[in-house]
């Protein structure tokens, strides 16, 4: 059964002057538990897909299912509601938010969750913290983190909130190799392990090589 | 909680200048508010002895014209018989007490250099419904303003000054070169308290030129009077009442070609301190909207620039707000925060705002104006300039300052579209 | 490079718009302000004052009544009480800081009296030729304020014209060139209900009740002369002492006072400034005036911080920029001209409509005005130093932030990027 389900999915974007195309009738179903890779050149409208399938954007025509749901129509607290209990992002630039450290910011989705006590969410956050081997960086900023470490807090804010599907936006793209294959383990096994289902985009063809499928994306048409 | 001050002092450590511009900006936003507060407070607030401020009318004095000549007509203060015509026993009224405007007087004692003192004329009902500390000695009595007896209160000052003591009570005094006799010494009253300051007390009835009528016209003399009404008394049903009376007078003054213009008498204290002369309306509304137009300005403006900053410090922010966004924060979400965030701000601000105006009004007492400069400095207590009211209203101008300067950068802020809030660099 | 500014301008729409909005409202609020503060020196320039009161005192008596024990009684009391002001006017004058004694009712400036009086031709005729406040002054009383005629008559002069039983008017303020009291020169008038002719001998300038407004009315001096056979001094007595002594001779006086200045039934009791009295009766204004101008400080600081935290962060936002127009060849003045010019060009796009909204206030009659019939002078100024003050405030705040600017280093700025 698809968890994820794109219909007819277009989305032009309009400026006084131009008109683009990001996408042009995208169809893909997502199975519960895949691991997808999304690959294509810059601009070609993969991270586009990746923020309508995130609630983020709307398409201009066409439908996204996600569980079972019709995205279309949801106002922004439920999209927000939607995307806290079923979504998590990892995206390139890490994008932590350098005034919390470490435990805050791994715990911001909790944040946005009612009926988290305070015990809860610290063992959640010491839980994922511990997965991404960083327990003991949890009171440091940011700052303080190399890339790598920055993208596993990222991750292990990404899954505090235990959601089903992952979106990850070329989450090695500002890594070197080693980091980069550090991060990629941990998202395999977020996959094996969980089951979660993780959409990433990713210019890498090694790692798409490694995930279940690759989808392939041309001047916004998916061309395999 | 914990949040937000962590979020403050982030930003604090990081743009310390912005930081100090955006406190000091409020401050100086709810300072200048809070003096203007003061100020109105000082004058219309219940302070000791004016305990009763909100339950006093003031009866002035007349205004009478001619009904076929054109003219401005005259205004005085009262005779006798106007006064008890127009304010004895009035429904709601509790006390009624008559006085004498005050004027300075020489006071001398035998043996020593005289000094020049304010001298109020006034009766028993007085001292019931201002309070004053009796250091020594106690008020005279009904029977002695009956009998217009040549008894005085002083004032500690005056009683040390005259006699080196404040055990003045039995001594004699001269005002105006008549010997009185002192009967009570009490503590010094701030010249704010605008209608219980003087430094010497009598009975109105012991100067025989306050009991009789005035040369230009039996209404006309002396007096004037304060009234305590009850606690649920209605002052619109006591100025009808007064009023009645006032038509009662001029159509009886109607055979002289006169008439009486009630001119809203007897005034609550904010009417009595916006009142020019008995020839006059006070016009409390005027000095009210003038007021609430000080406040607007003094909001508006800091608002607009701590407005403009808060936009520049969320431009900065946009990226983090896409993220809260992604991971599950709402619209409300965002401008609530951000509401919280600033009112925080805000509030540490109008605190230092507020501690710096109540020491202002303590130490420069020059802001309460019209306090005659030969007088000497007012006391300023700190119950005449802070009450529980002055916090909350404080309050209340934090918050409208931190709704105007925030609201509109926080509602912006929650509309962004979080994808290109994320993309967004804002170093 | 205007236009490359004003593109600029509108580039950075979001931060200009609030800082126009302010600009605009501040402009308004500060103008409307500094016609109030204009009009005021505008007046104290126009007020060419009738008298000069430095170095003067006024005396205050009064008498021993009946009741009291010390009463003395006599058998003229009237006369008694003109022996005894001429005995306590003597021995002021005795002082040798003491320059002139005189009395008067209704003289001494700095009161709010009003004792009105409608002059008429003597010769018949209903008409009033000039309304008045009545002011009763002996010889020396018009040395002792230094009246000043409205054709630049000395006061000896003055008391000349006063000694022969002739009577002064004052010129209206508002009533150029004087015209309304120099035509009254050399006629005879009376007053309402009195047949007795006095000629008008000359006119002195605009007397004021203080210093801040235009004349209220005229005022007519008459003389009190030869008070001894008269009888009559009026009620005010004044002195004017040795220049810069007035404090001392205060301190002086007010220690004799009970034993020099008490004779018959007649005690002084006090002794002040006219300053001070002036001082005490201007307070209101005084007061006002310097919240008008705590007002305006306290606007323009805010206007200061406004832009000073704009500017900063403006700056920081356009390092990048910066420092491409550094690797350009802008140098560091360029930079902080820029910064200064986009201020400016925001004010000057701001004025013309504050301008438009000053005048519209102005039209209406929304202003306060001090002056009546205040010309339009007074609003030119007004805008021009509101403008002033906006443009020195802009460069004060935009200062730091711009010098900040100068000093970004183009190499390590794009690196951050």
């Amino acid at each position: 059964m698809p968890i994820i389900t794109i219909e007819g999915v277009s989305k032009t974007y309009r400026t006084k002057e131009i008109e683009t195309l990001a996408l042009e009738n995208v169809n893909l179903e997502i199975q519960k538990g895949e691991f997808l890779s999304i690959m294509g050149p810059s601009g070609c409208g993969k991270s586009t897909l990746l923020n309508i399938i995130g609630l983020l954007d709307t398409p201009t025509t066409g439908t996204v299912e996600i569980n079972g749901k019709m995205t279309a129509g949801m106002n922004d607290s439920t999209k927000a509601h939607f995307r806290n209990a079923n979504i998590g992002f990892v995206f390139q630039s890490f994008h932590l938010i350098p005034s919390l450290n470490v435990f805050d910011n791994v715990s911001l989705p909790l944040a946005y969750r009612n009926g988290v006590s305070d015990s809860e969410r610290h063992r959640r956050v010491s839980e994922v913290l511990e997965r991404v081997g960083l327990s003991h960086r949890m009171r440091h900023n940011p700052g303080q983190l190399s890339g790598g470490q920055c993208q596993r807090v990222a991750i292990a804010r990404a899954i505090v909130g235990n959601p089903e599907i992952i979106l990850a936006d070329e989450p090695t793209g500002n890594l070197d190799s080693k980091m980069g294959a550090e991060v990629m383990n941990l998202l395999h096994t977020l996959n094996k392990e969980d089951g979660r289902t993780i959409i990433m985009v990713t210019h890498n063809d090694a790692q798409a090589a490694e995930t279940d499928r690759i989808a392939r994306f041309f001047d916004g048409r998916q061309i395999s | 909680m914990k949040k937000y001050l962590q979020q403050i002092w982030y930003e604090m450590r990081h743009q310390p200048l912005i930081g100090i511009v955006t406190l000091s900006a409020t401050a100086l936003a709810i300072f200048l508010i809070m003096v203007v507060v003061t100020i109105q407070q000082v004058k219309v607030a219940p302070f000791a002895p004016e305990i009763n401020r909100d339950r006093m009318l003031s009866g002035h004095g007349m205004h009478v014209k001619s009904l076929s000549r054109n003219e401005d007509g005259s205004a005085m203060a009262i005779s006798p018989a106007a006064l008890h015509e127009l304010y004895d026993s009035l429904p709601g009224v509790k006390a009624l007490s008559v006085y004498v405007e005050r004027n300075m007087e020489n006071i001398s004692v035998t043996g020593r250099t005289s000094m020049t003192a304010e001298v109020l004329d006034n009766d028993e009902k007085f001292w019931d419904i201002f309070s004053f500390e009796f250091i020594d000695g106690k008020p005279y009595d009904k029977a002695a303003v009956e009998a217009g007896m040549k008894e005085a209160v002083i004032s500690e000052s005056v009683a040390r000054r005259m006699f080196d003591t404040d055990k003045a009570s039995g001594r004699e005094i001269k005002i105006a070169h008549i010997p009185y006799r002192v009967v009570g010494v009490v503590k010094d009253v701030s010249p704010l308290a605008t209608a219980a300051y003087a430094h010497v007390f009598i009975p109105y009835t012991s100067q025989p030129g306050n009991t009789r009528a005035s040369e230009y016209g039996e209404l006309f003399g002396a007096l004037e009077a304060f009234m305590l009404i009850d606690e649920h008394a209605s002052i619109p049903d006591i100025k009808k009442e007064v009023e009645r009376r006032y038509s009662i007078l001029s159509s009886r003054l109607k055979k002289q070609d006169q008439e009486v213009l009630y001119h809203g008498q007897p005034y609550t204290q904010e009417e009595r301190i916006t009142s020019h002369g008995s020839n006059n309306t006070p016009d409390t509304e005027t000095d009210r909207n003038l007021r609430y137009a000080i406040y607007v300005i003094l909001l508006l403006i800091p608002a607009i620039n701590l407005g403009s900053i808060t936009q520049s410090r969320l431009r900065r922010r946009i990226s983090e707000i896409g993220i809260r966004r992604a991971f599950g924060c709402t619209r409300r979400r965002v401008i609530l925060d951000i509401l919280v965030e600033n009112f925080i701000i805000s509030l540490v601000g109008g605190i230092i705002g507020l501690l710096l105006a109540i020491c202002f009004s303590y130490f420069y007492t020059g802001i309460f104006s019209d306090i005659n400069p030969e007088y000497p400095t007012p006391q300023i207590d700190f119950s005449m300039i802070f009450h529980t009211s002055t916090f909350f209203a404080a309050l209340l101008f934090c918050f409208l300052l931190n709704l105007i300067s925030a609201g509109l950068p926080a509602w912006r802020a929650s509309r962004v579209n979080p994808v290109e809030a994320i993309n967004s660099v804002h170093k | 490079m205007k236009r490359k500014l004003f593109t600029q301008l509108c580039n950075q729409w979001r931060s200009n718009t609030w800082i126009a909005i302010e600009l605009l409202i501040v402009s308004v609020i500060i103008c409307y302000i500094m016609n109030l503060l204009v009009g005021i020196v505008f007046l104290r320039m126009e007020n060419g004052k009738a008298y000069d009161v430095t170095d003067c005192l006024v005396v205050s008596y009064s008498r021993v009544p009946k009741e009291s024990p010390e009463y003395i009684t006599r058998e003229d009391e009237k006369s008694g009480r003109n022996d005894d002001l001429a005995t306590i006017i003597a021995r002021i004058k005795d002082n040798p800081e003491v320059e002139y004694v005189g009395t008067g009712s209704n003289a001494i400036p700095y009161n709010y009296n009003y004792y009105g009086r409608n002059l008429f031709d003597a010769d018949g005729g209903d008409s009033i030729t000039y309304n008045g406040n009545c002011r009763y002054m002996s010889p020396e009383m018009v040395e002792i304020l230094k009246l000043r005629g409205i054709a630049g008559e000395t006061p000896q002069q003055l008391v000349e014209i006063l000694k022969r039983g002739e009577i002064l008017v004052s010129d209206y303020m508002n009533d150029p060139d004087g015209s309304t009291a120099r035509s009254m020169i050399g006629r005879q008038v009376r007053f309402d209900g009195d047949s007795t002719a006095y000629r008008v001998g000359g006119a002195i300038k605009a007397v004021t009740r203080n210093d801040y407004e235009p004349a209220f009315g005229g005022s007519i001096i008459m003389p009190i002369i030869n008070e001894e056979k008269a009888g009559w001094y009026g009620n005010e007595i004044a002195v004017r002492v040795k220049p810069g002594m007035a404090r001392s001779f205060k301190q002086k006086f007010q220690n004799d006072m009970e034993r020099m200045y008490r004779t018959g039934n007649t005690y002084v009791y006090d002794i002040t400034l006219i300053e001070d009295r002036r001082d005490m009766n201007q307070m209101e204004i005084t007061n006002m005036v310097r919240n008008t101008i705590i007002c305006i400080v306290f606007i323009l600081a805010s206007v200061f911080l406004g832009l000073l935290g704009t500017f900063w962060f403006r700056t920081q936002q356009r390092v990048s920029e910066i420092a491409i127009r550094k690797v350009a060849g802008a140098t560091p003045l360029d930079i902080f001209r820029r910064l200064m010019s986009e201020g400016i060009l925001l004010l000057l796009l701001v004025t013309p409509l504050a301008i438009v909204i000053d005048f519209l206030v102005k039209y209406y009659e929304l202003s306060i005005d001090f002056v009546p019939d205040a010309p339009w002078s007074i609003v030119v100024t007004s805008i021009c130093a509101t403008f002033t003050l906006l443009a020195a405030v802009i460069l004060v705040g935009i200062y730091f932030p711009a010098s900040k600017a100068m000093k970004i280093e183009p190499a390590i700025a794009l690196k951050d990027e």
